[in-house]
Parts: C-alpha cells; sequence; structure tokens
C-alpha cells in the first residue's frame, strides 16, 4: 500500500487499518534506522515501541504537507536523538564517556555478527558528533537520497553533503588505523 | 576499505522472528492505547535542538509568541515598578514642600511678603488708613453727629 493510500484510508476513518498498513510498510525499515544509531538491540526494541505509541497518538496532527516516509522517520530519528541526549546526561553524571560505553556495548552485543573491520567501522561512526552520525548512517547504509534526508533533518543539502564528507573521512581515518 | 561492499553489509542480527513478533506487538498499539485523538498537541512534541523546525511542524501562537509575550510582560512590570516608585518619592517631594511652606506662611504674609523687610508698625501700615476711614469707622461704631461734626470742626480748623 502506498503512503498517500495510508493516509487516504486513515481520513476516511479506517485508523487502525491504516496504522496496521504503517507498522507492516516500516516497522522492519525504522528498526534499522534506529539500531544503526543506537547500537543496542534491546534499546533499538523499547526506542521502537515508544516510536509507534507516538506514531499512533500524533497520526491526527499529520497535515500530510509532508511525505509520510519523511514524517515517521523525523519520528524515530528525535526519539534516537533524544535517547541518546539521556543516555549522554548519565554518562556525564557517572564521569563516563557516552562513547566508550556504545563501543563497550558494541564488544558484548550477543546480536553482534559482523567481521572485525565491521566492528571497528560501528565503533567509529559512535565516535562522530550526534548529526554527522545521522547524516552517515542514512546516506552510508540507507543510501538515502540528500533530498530525503534533508526533508528528515530539515538541513539543506549543501551542508549535509560536507557532513557526509567530514564524517566519511574520520571513518576512513580509523580503519586506515586498523590495516596499518 | 570503506568503499568496500562487505563491510556496508547490516553487522547486527535479531533474534529468530523478532520482526513477526515485533509487528504483532505494535499492531496491538490501538487497542492498547485508545483512540487516537492526539495527546501531543502537534509534530513541535518531537523537536530536539538538531532538528527543530520540520516542514509539517505546526508551532502554536502561544510557542511561537511565548518569548516576546514574556519578554513584553517583564517591560510592562519593570515599568510599573518604576513608575510607582518615581509616584511615591515625588509625592514626599511635595509634602516635604509644603511643610516647609506652611512654616514659612506663619511669618511671611502671602499678600504681602514684602513686610518682613520692614520696621514694625511701618508707616507704610500708617499710611493706608485714609481719613475716609476713620470716619466710616466712627460712623459705624455709633459715634454722635454732634461729636462727628466737632472732630470735622478740628479738622478743618
Amino acid at each position: 500500500m502506498t503512503d498517500q493510500e495510508i493516509i487516504r484510508i486513515y481520513r476516511e476513518g479506517h485508523r487502525e487499518q491504516a496504522f496496521n498498513e504503517i507498522v507492516s510498510g516500516y516497522s522492519e525499515r525504522l528498526y534499522w534506522h534506529v539500531r544503526r544509531f543506537v547500537c543496542s538491540h534491546e534499546d533499538t526494541d523499547d526506542l521502537l515501541q515508544e516510536i509507534f505509541i507516538k506514531i499512533w497518538n500524533s497520526l491526527p496532527s499529520f497535515r500530510g504537507e509532508a511525505k509520510l516516509f519523511t514524517w515517521l522517520y523525523r519520528i524515530a530519528t528525535n526519539e534516537a536523538l533524544n535517547f541518546l541526549h539521556k543516555k549522554k546526561i548519565r554518562a556525564a553524571l557517572s564521569l563516563d564517556s557516552l562513547t566508550a560505553e556504545m563501543e563497550k556495548k558494541i564488544d558484548e552485543d550477543p546480536y553482534f555478527n559482523g567481521n572485525e573491520a565491521q566492528r571497528i567501522l560501528s565503533k567509529a561512526i559512535q565516535k562522530l558528533p550526534e548529526k554527522q552520525k545521522l547524516v552517515f548512517t542514512m546516506r552510508y547504509y540507507e543510501e538515502m537520497k540528500y533530498e530525503e534526508i534533508s526533508s528528515v533533518l530539515n538541513t539543506s543539502v549543501g551542508s549535509l553533503k560536507a557532513s557526509y564528507h567530514i564524517a566519511y573521512e574520520k571513518i576512513k581515518g580509523e580503519l586506515e588505523k586498523l590495516s596499518e | 576499505m570503506i568503499e568496500n561492499g562487505e563491510i556496508k553489509k547490516i553487522c547486527y542480527k535479531v533474534p529468530e522472528g523478532y520482526f513477526d513478533n515485533l509487528r504483532t506487538r505494535l499492531s496491538a498499539i490501538p487497542r492498547k492505547s485508545g483512540p487516537s485523538s492526539s495527546k501531543y498537541p502537534d509534530a513541535s512534541y518531537f523537536d530536539v535542538k538538531e532538528n527543530t523546525e520540520g516542514k509539517e511542524m505546526v508551532i502554536s501562537f502561544w510557542n511561537k509568541f511565548k518569548p516576546y509575550i514574556t519578554l513584553a510582560a517583564c517591560f510592562a512590570l519593570a515599568v510599573m515598578i518604576g513608575s510607582l516608585v518615581v509616584r511615591k518619592t515625588s509625592n514626599r517631594s511635595q509634602e516635604d514642600n509644603l511643610y516647609e511652606k506652611f512654616l514659612s506662611a506663619d511669618i511671611i504674609p502671602v499678600t504681602d511678603p514684602y513686610v518682613i523687610y520692614e520696621d514694625n508698625g511701618s508707616k507704610k501700615a500708617d499710611d493706608d488708613i485714609s481719613d475716609d476711614d476713620i470716619k466710616n469707622y466712627l460712623i459705624e461704631s455709633g459715634t454722635s453727629v454732634e461729636l462727628l461734626g466737632y472732630t470735622t470742626y478740628e479738622e478743618n480748623h
């Protein structure tokens, strides 16, 4: 079912059906979007619940001015960012570094099944500032167009390109250190 | 190395049957949460600093003008307090001046303030009493015509 059809059936009053279509069409995609950002499966699972509760509750305020896909991504991204903000505060209070905590999570994650290069890549991504991390994962892994990322993050395409380039160079540097 | 397609592949896994289970749990949200009535008034609820201004985001009138209204209220309050203080202090100085005026009013007649520069029972005061004034006084005080005539006679001679 297309986004337009989902919105149409929602407006016709078939709200649960429309929501279930969103769940079917987007839950897996949003899972990976969030998972790449927060690493842990458990955290992603909790966040997905929160995200879809918010989607259900705020569907009446969706006026269709943006694409449904953009709107869903924005909710998911904001929830992931809020989650990391909270984590960062907790880490600061316990005098730990969030990056170190995330690296530890990657090392101890029972659901990580990548090779060493992928582990280093995942850790290098966690070292990036939040915005760069978002841009990098959306462009590199999800292969989203800059225009799509721009509509989700409400940032200009030029700024996104620059942000991605910087992130890319940083990660390349980290991986080169490994191969030396 | 980063361009290598292998490294791009998903390096995380999920428990078996996870996505089916996830879809079932997520589909139950409408039944658990009740009707889809927005708990959150508009999409601005989802804002964080990094991406605050969504294109479809609705910013309520109050949220939009809250800083300006607060600023205006603070300014109005400051003006009110300032004017009250000024009014209070200016009243006090007026009262002080009035008190001083009362004090000097005992000494200086308002109608003729130059009198304080003259001697007691000054000529000026005497000069003001004319003959007619004396006559009027005598008439009003019941002085007899004979006596008045005598006085006039005395005056004429």
